[in-house]
């Protein structure tokens, strides 16, 4: 029981894409509307996704949080919890039966470390003032003030590399964008494509704290010298749209953002670009292609974008996370940032948890955390009694890693020798009812149709490798269908034009490395999952 | 000076013309021109390399993925498509290593599903020793989806009448909407530079490109009465060399022209 409180309490509805679809706007309205206009002493907000999907939609209460909130529910709530402060304990989190009081006890948040996402899902994201009395717009201030080179050498210091994909240190990407073609017109974009099926971390940053993204993406542009950005934002996207807009109007209204910001001599201003519609898309050269309003298709490029991207000026293009790590480093310094983390993967890394695994949603966690910890700390473990058979990181091209990988720490170099990689935080985890060949022929199958089909390694070398795994699904592979699989997957990611092409054959050639077995069983007939029909278990 | 590889259109990269670079191919110390490909570069000097999307007048493009080669850049080894990748001071170029054979040997197979009847990729597959790495049966449509047809179509003749369609195997060339795009003039252009034979041009009393769904009236030679060229790609020139006043002789057939020639040069001897 606790004492009623005195001062103003806030009932936030967790109102992301996620929570909208699970019913939060059903709930806010009801809230809305038994509040009326003229409810002293309480606050009703609706922020971003608060990370933790499967409980949606969730209402939070200062620290009280409740779970799968049904509109029935909130004039219970309003009367008990919120003017006599007494637990609706039919709604709190439980835990192996163990009941939790306030979101601290959850383990899905105890374990967490939510710094770039401190404020997804705690602020209305498009209050401007919500953002400024939480400090928003304090880094852009320091900024302003340091020189270019000394920003960029915060940022080198901090050790942070990009969370998109390639894990490029972002102060080096930066520098080489400013040293490059004196006297250039330059750009900074902001990857917001997010293609990856089951990500939805940059959706939710931007949905969620906008500005926090503005922020960074404005303090990189004046670290390099552009005064014209970008942020690409998948079209699938509605609601990110939609915040983004509301407030880049704010923040330009207030002098953050166009002529002579906050007085500094500095011009910069930036447009939001819809998305084509493709994965490839959020490829480095298709994105600018598609936003020079050519067709979204990825060109080979041997000199870096730093020296000739967007229109043939250097460019810098960073992913959402990337850049919404920026206000945080020259906030806090360098040293803050990298004072976690492993030897070369400083900070934190946000992470979708999906697939079989109890708690799904929305992780900030340290680098160097090991997968074991993620999934059974954070996640809750694997439902229904099942044991763990693997997790697949990195998005559609990223390996799965078996059992024995559990310890590795979360680090780009680690993920990568172990044939996976950090990509842009994709998590699947897999029970033991998931047949591998089968998961190789489904992300495949995604690869295979997201290919833009101008070079035939990646279009059509997914083919064959799609056949070859037919016939293991049918029974009817052999030995030596093993050996060609392995031996076309080293040649797509050895001669494809893109990216895409490039790490298409990593769901294959982990499945070939670590569960091997499996495939062999195939070629006996068995399907040790039991999930091919026509074979034995 | 022993370079040559003029005449390309994608040559200068923001580097001054006629600047030297030193490379080394299949350890072979040679000259090149700072803003030339690799391709460019061996070509110029006759050290072969297969390659079926590039065309020395058009955009590299990278997609056949046939001039692989391996490049060494400060230690650093990759195979890469030698049409895009450009000349540097002190790169390391190997042509034809095991690994390039093989890499070769692979995206060849991949063409040769494509386009099993085409001579110029079967004379590659040969000397690969490729099989076919799909069985297509129908869907082998003949098509490489090398873009050339594209490229000469926007690059040199000027007009956008076709483009890909679809993604990935799916991909083909095609005009808007499948349909005849009056854009279209029927020079043949694109015909002429397919590798594969795909684009088919029929001359009869008409012009017909399948293809790209398309019949086009052809012009009478003002002479022999023969029909020789689409009457709209005539105009279309004589519109272009308006100035130039020789317009009465692109009324004739490249025989009567030619005919014509040496009249006025017997006229011109006579005298
Ligand atoms: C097929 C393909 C899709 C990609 N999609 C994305 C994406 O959706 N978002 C993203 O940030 N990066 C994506 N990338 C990586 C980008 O090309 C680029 O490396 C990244 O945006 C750089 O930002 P960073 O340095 O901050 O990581 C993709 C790459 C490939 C090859
Ligand atoms: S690798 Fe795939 S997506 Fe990339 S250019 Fe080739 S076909 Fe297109
Ligand atoms: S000729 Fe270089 S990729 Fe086609």
């Amino acid at each position: 029981m606790r004492g009623k409180s005195t001062t103003v309490q806030t009932i936030s509805v967790a109102g992301g894409t996620c929570g909208m679809a699970a019913g939060a706007g059903e709930v806010w309205n009801k809230f809305a509307r038994v509040l009326g206009e003229n409810s002293p002493g309480i606050r009703l907000e609706l922020t971003g996704c608060k990370g933790f999907c499967a409980m949606e939609p969730v209402v939070t209460i200062g620290d009280i949080f409740y779970c799968r909130v049904r509109p029935s529910d909130v004039e219970e709530i309003l009367e008990k919890t919120v003017h006599n402060g007494e637990l609706l304990e039919r709604l709190l989190f439980q835990d192996d039966g163990k009941t939790c009081e306030t979101r601290r006890e959850i383990p899905f948040y105890q374990y967490q470390d939510r710094r770039v996402l401190s404020l997804t899902g705690e602020v209305d994201p498009v209050n401007l003032q919500d953002y400024l009395t939480r400090k928003g717009f304090e880094s852009l201030k320091k900024a302003l003030k340091m020189k270019g080179e000394d920003i960029i050498q915060e940022v080198k210091d901090s050790g942070l590399r990009g969370r998109g994909g390639g894990g490029f240190p972002t102060g080096r990407k930066w520098e080489s964008c400013r040293n490059s073609q004196a006297d250039s017109v330059r750009y900074i974009i902001c990857n917001g494509d997010e293609g990856d099926p089951g990500c939805f971390q940059d959706r939710s940053l931007m949905e969620g704290n906008p500005y926090l993204v503005l922020e960074g993406l404005i303090i990189g542009g004046y670290a390099i010298g552009a005064e014209q950005g970008y942020i690409y934002v998948r079209s699938e996207y509605p609601l990110a749209v939609k915040n983004l807009e509301i407030a880049l109007a704010r923040i330009r209204a207030e002098g953050f953002l166009g002529r002579n910001i906050l007085d500094s001599g500095f011009d910069f201003d930036i447009e939001i670009v819809r998305g084509a519609g493709a994965f490839v898309c959020g490829e480095s050269s298709a994105l600018m292609a598609s936003i020079e309003g050519k067709i979204g298709e990825p060109r080979v490029k041997h000199i870096h974008a730093t020296n000739r991207g967007l229109w043939d000026k250097p460019t810098v293009l960073n992913n959402v996370k990337t850049l919404a790590s920026i206000p945080l480093i020259i906030g806090k310094g360098a040293a803050w940032f990298s004072s976690i983390g492993t030897e070369n993967s400083k900070g934190t890394m946000i992470f979708s948890l999906t697939g079989n695994i109890k708690n799904t949603g929305l992780v900030e966690v340290p680098m160097g955390i090991t997968l074991r910890d993620l999934i059974y700390k954070i996640g809750g473990g694997i439902p229904g009694g099942k044991k763990f058979k693997a997790i697949q990181t990195g998005g559609p091209s990223g390996g799965c890693l078996p059992e024995s990988s559990l310890d590795l720490p979360v680090d780009y170099e680690a993920l990568l020798e172990a044939g996976s990689m950090m990509g842009s935080g994709g998590m699947v985890v897999m029970d033991e009812d998931t047949c591998m060949v089968r998961v190789a022929q489904y992300f495949l199958n995604f690869t295979r149709e997201e290919s833009c089909g101008k070079c035939p390694p990646c279009s059509e070398g997914s083919l064959l490798m799609l056949k070859i795994l037919d016939k293991f699904i049918a029974g009817n592979a052999d030995e030596d269908d093993l050996d060609q699989l392995g031996a076309i997957g080293r040649m797509v990611a050895k001669t494809s034009l893109c990216g895409l092409g490039k790490s298409a054959p990593n769901p294959v050639l982990t499945t070939l490395r670590y569960f091997k077995d499996e495939y062999q069983s195939h070629i006996k007939g068995i399907c040790p999952a039991g999930a091919c029909p026509g074979l034995n278990q | 000076m022993n370079y040559i590889g003029l005449g390309s259109k994608h040559k200068s990269r923001g580097v001054a013309a006629n600047f030297i670079v030193k490379i080394v191919i299949n350890n072979q110390e040679l000259s090149v021109e700072a803003g030339s490909t690799v391709l460019e570069a061996a070509r110029a000097h006759g050290i072969d390399i297969p390659h079926l999307c590039y065309h020395p007048a058009l955009t590299p493009y990278g997609a056949c993925r046939v001039c692989l080669v391996e490049v060494e850049k400060n230690g650093r080894k990759q195979i890469t498509t030698s049409c895009t990748y450009p000349v540097g001071e002190g790169l390391v170029v190997r042509t034809n290593t095991e690994e390039v054979r093989a890499a070769r040997k692979f995206t060849i197979g991949l063409l040769l599903s494509r386009a099993p009847e085409a001579e110029t990729i079967k004379k590659l597959a040969d000397e690969y020793g490729v099989e076919p790495g799909l069985e297509r049966g129908e869907d082998a449509d003949g098509c490489i989806r090398c873009g050339l047809c594209i490229r000469v179509c926007r690059e040199l003749m000027g007009h956008e009448a076709i483009g890909f369609i679809n993604r990935g195997a799916e991909r083909i060339p095609e005009t808007p909407f499948l349909e005849d795009n009056p854009d279209c003039v029927a020079c043949g252009a694109c015909a002429y530079l397919c590798p594969t034979g795909y684009i088919k041009v029929i001359d009869d009393t008409t012009r017909k490109i399948s293809s790209w769904h398309k019949e086009e009236g052809l012009a009478e030679c003002r002479e022999c009465g023969r029909r020789f060229a689409p009457a709209r790609l005539l105009h279309k020139v004589k519109e272009n060399l308006r100035d130039l006043e020789i317009s009465d002789i692109l009324d004739l057939c490249p025989e009567c022209r030619r005919e014509k020639e040496i009249k006025t040069l017997n006229v011109v001897e006579d005298r």
